[in-house]
C-alpha cells in the first residue's frame, strides 16, 4: 500500500513540476455499457460459469480523461461489474510530447506495457467474448506461498495466479516513445505480470516489477512486438512454510512475443508468453513454468458483419511435485469462434461459442454459449 | 433543303419532349446566383480540440500519437468553416430535373486522425475518393440506409471509391479511430455550395423557383430559410450561427 501511495504522490509531483504548455482544462467523458446472456456446460472447470446455469451479467466502464495544459493530463477508466465491484482500472496522470523526440511519461495506474492486448480488453473491440486463456485461466500457482500438496490438488481448479493477470493493470511509473518505426516502453511497477497490484494479495515485497517492451512497425498494418517483464512476486510477509527464506526474493520473469497484422478487411494478432517463477517450496526451490499462446482472426464480411476466431492455449513445464517431476497443472486448449453485428455504428451485438479441452482432470471438456450486447457511448 | 428542315423540326421536337430530363439550369433561359457569408459566433468543440484530449487516451498504437500532434500544432480547424459549413437548395422541381455526376471525384480526405472535409455535398450518382493520408491504417465505413459501405484498412496514399447512387444523408466513420467523422450530403440537384474559409459561398445557375435555403454547419442542418428565385436574380443570403 505504500508503494501505491508513492507511485501516485510522485505522478502528482511530476504533475506540478511541468509547467509548459497552454492551459486547456478540459474533460470528455465516454464509456461503454454490456449485457450477455450465456450458460456454460456443468462442469468444475474454471472455465465454467455459474455451475452451468443460464446466467446473465454486465460490465461497464466509464471513461474520463481530462486535459491541464498541451503537455499533461489525467485519464481514468471505472469498471463496475455485475458484482458490483468498482474498480479503477485506470487512473493515471499522463505527461505527452515532452522532448524533442516526443517522450511521454505515465504514471499511477495504467495499462502495463507487456503484449498486445490493447483496445480489446474491452467488449467493444474484442471480436470476442473471452479474452485468450493466457489472460483468464487461473493456474494451480498461487500469488502466495505454497506447498506441494496445495499446487498438485488445485490443478484444474482455477484458484491460482494468471499468466498475464486479467486486465492488465498496475500500478508505478512508464515512460514510452517512438523513433521511426520503433515503439519503446520501460515501466517500474508495483506487482508483476501475474501478480499486479489490482488484486488484494499482491506484490507487496521490496523487488519492484520491471518491464521492457519494443515494436517495430515494418510497415503500416504489421507490427512485431517484444516485451520482457521481471521482478518479486511473492509478498515479503508471506510464511514459507517450514523453511527460513525471504519471500521477497522469488521472482517471476516472463517474455513475449507479438504481433498484429491487417490488410483489408482482416485483422490477425497472435501472441506468446513463456513465464517462470522460483517458487519456495517445503524443502527446496522449484522453477514453474508455462507457455501461453493465441492466434485471433476477425474478418468483416459484409458491412456491419464479421467473423471471428481464436485459438489459445497453455502449456505447463513439470516440476517436482510429489513423486517425482510432474506437470503443475493441466494443458488447456480453447477454440472460440462468432460473429458480430453492428446493428448501429455503437451498438454491437456477438453470439459466441466456446470450447475448452483439458488434458486432465475429471472433466476434461467445457463449453460456453453467448450472446452479448455493447453499447459505446 | 425540305429534308434538312424536316430533320430540324423533328430535332426540336425531340428536344421539347425531351426537356423534361434535361438540367432546368439548361431549359431556363435566365438564371439567377445565390450568394451569402457564414458568421460563426460560437465554433464550439473543433477537431484541434479533440486531438488535444485524444493525446492523453491510452492503448495508443503505432503513429497515432504523432498524427495528433501534427494536428494539434496545426492552424485549428475550426477557424476554416470550409471543412463543416454547407448551403444548399431544397426544392421539388429541382429534384425532379437529371444532372450529370462530376468528371471529376470529390475528395475525402483522412488526415492527422480526422476527415476533411468533415461535410462534403455531391450530386447523387457521383463517386467519392476517399484517400488515406495518414501514415497509418483507416478503416472507413458508413451504416447509413442510402449507402452502407466498409472500405477496410489500406495503408498511406492508398485510396478506395465509393458511388452514391441514393440521395440522403451519409455518415461516415474510421472502425480503428472512433473520434473520426464526417457527413456526405448526396442532393438531387447540384444547388449547393461548400463555404470558403472566409465564410463566403455562391450557388450559380439557379433556375427560378421557390426553394428553402438549407445551412448546414457540422452534423446537423443549423437553418432553413424560405427563398424566392426570379429570373437574373443575384440574392444575397447570410447565415449567423
Amino acid at each position: 500500500m505504500k508503494r501505491d501511495g508513492l507511485c501516485l504522490l510522485l505522478a502528482i509531483c511530476l504533475a506540478s513540476s511541468t509547467g509548459a504548455g497552454q492551459i486547456s482544462g478540459q474533460i470528455t467523458l465516454g464509456g461503454a455499457t454490456e449485457v450477455h446472456a450465456l450458460k456454460s456446460a456443468s462442469t468444475e472447470s474454471p472455465r465454467a460459469v455459474n455451475s452451468g446455469r443460464p446466467s446473465f451479467g454486465w460490465r461497464t466502464d466509464m471513461f474520463l480523461t481530462a486535459s491541464v495544459s498541451d503537455k499533461v493530463g489525467a485519464v481514468s477508466d471505472v469498471r463496475v461489474m455485475d458484482n458490483q465491484y468498482v474498480s479503477f482500472d485506470y487512473l493515471a496522470i499522463r505527461m505527452v510530447d515532452l522532448t524533442p523526440i516526443g517522450l511521454n511519461l505515465q504514471a499511477g495506474k495504467f495499462d502495463i506495457p507487456f503484449g498486445n492486448l490493447g483496445q480489446r480488453r474491452f467488449p467493444r473491440r474484442n471480436p470476442l467474448f473471452g479474452l485468450p486463456l493466457m489472460y483468464e485461466y487461473s493456474t494451480s500457482l498461487p500469488e502466495h506461498s505454497t506447498t506441494e500438496e496445495d499446487v498438485l490438488a488445485g490443478r484444474g481448479k482455477g484458484h491460482g495466479m494468471r499468466l498475464l493477470d486479467g486486465g492488465m493493470y498496475n500500478l508505478g511509473a512508464m515512460v514510452d516513445g517512438s523513433v521511426g518505426f520503433l515503439d519503446y516502453a520501460l515501466a517500474l511497477t508495483s506487482g508483476t505480470v501475474s501478480a499486479t497490484s489490482s488484486y488484494g494479495y499482491a506484490n507487496f515485497n521490496s523487488d519492484p516489477g520491471k518491464i521492457v517492451r519494443m515494436a517495430v512497425t515494418p510497415e503500416t498494418g504489421l507490427t512485431i512486438g517484444a516485451s520482457y517483464a521481471w521482478g518479486g512476486y511473492l509478498d515479503d510477509s508471506a510464511p514459507v512454510y517450514g523453511r527460513k527464506v525471504d519471500a521477497g526474493d522469488y521472482e517471476q520473469k516472463a517474455i513475449d512475443l507479438d504481433m498484429e497484422f491487417s490488410r483489408g478487411h482482416l485483422v490477425l494478432d497472435g501472441e506468446g508468453v513463456y513465464s517462470a517463477w522460483r517458487v519456495p517450496l517445503e524443502t527446496r526451490d522449484a522453477v514453474f513454468k508455462a507457455f501461453g499462446y493465441y492466434l485471433e482472426g476477425k474478418y468483416t464480411i459484409v458491412p456491419r458483419l464479421y467473423g471471428a476466431f481464436r485459438v489459445s492455449g497453455l502449456h505447463f513445464g513439470d516440476a517436482p511435485l510429489g513423486q517425482g517431476e510432474q506437470r503443475w497443472d493441466y494443458d488447456t486448449t480453447e477454440w472460440e469462434g462468432g460473429i458480430g453485428f453492428f446493428v448501429e455504428k455503437d451498438v454491437l451485438l456477438k453470439i459466441v461459442r466456446r470450447e475448452t479441452r483439458i488434458s486432465g482432470g475429471t472433466r476434461p471438456k467445457d463449453n460456453l454459449t453467448v450472446m452479448q450486447l455493447v453499447v459505446a457511448y | 433543303m425540305p429534308g434538312q428542315q424536316i430533320i430540324a423540326a423533328l430535332l426540336s421536337c425531340a428536344t421539347l419532349i425531351g426537356g423534361i430530363n434535361k438540367p432546368l439550369y439548361a431549359q431556363s433561359p435566365v438564371l439567377a446566383e445565390i450568394r451569402g457569408k457564414i458568421t460563426i459566433t460560437n465554433p464550439g468543440e473543433g477537431e484541434s480540440d479533440q486531438a488535444h484530449q485524444d493525446l492523453f487516451g491510452g492503448y495508443m498504437a503505432h503513429g497515432e500519437r504523432e498524427a495528433l500532434l501534427s494536428l494539434r500544432d496545426s492552424e485549428p480547424v475550426r477557424s476554416r468553416l470550409s471543412e463543416k459549413a454547407v448551403v444548399y437548395l431544397e426544392s421539388e422541381d429541382a429534384n425532379r430535373g437529371k444532372y450529370p455526376p462530376p468528371r471529376k471525384n470529390p475528395v475525402l480526405n483522412q488526415k492527422g486522425l480526422q476527415f476533411h472535409p468533415q461535410v462534403l455535398p455531391i450530386l447523387v450518382g457521383t463517386t467519392v475518393d476517399f484517400p488515406n493520408r495518414d501514415n497509418l491504417f483507416h478503416n472507413v465505413f458508413s451504416y447509413s440506409q442510402p449507402r452502407e459501405f466498409d472500405l477496410g484498412r489500406y495503408p498511406k496514399d492508398d485510396s478506395r471509391s465509393v458511388t452514391f447512387d441514393v440521395p440522403g444523408t451519409v455518415r461516415v466513420y474510421c472502425d480503428i479511430h472512433t473520434r473520426m467523422s464526417a457527413t456526405i450530403l448526396v442532393l438531387q440537384h447540384p444547388f449547393f455550395a461548400s463555404v470558403g474559409d472566409a465564410g463566403e459561398y455562391l450557388i450559380p445557375n439557379v433556375p427560378p423557383g421557390k426553394y428553402t435555403m438549407v445551412f448546414w454547419y457540422g452534423r446537423e442542418i443549423a437553418e432553413r430559410r424560405p427563398v424566392t428565385v426570379r429570373a437574373g436574380d443575384s440574392i444575397e443570403a447570410d447565415f449567423t450561427h
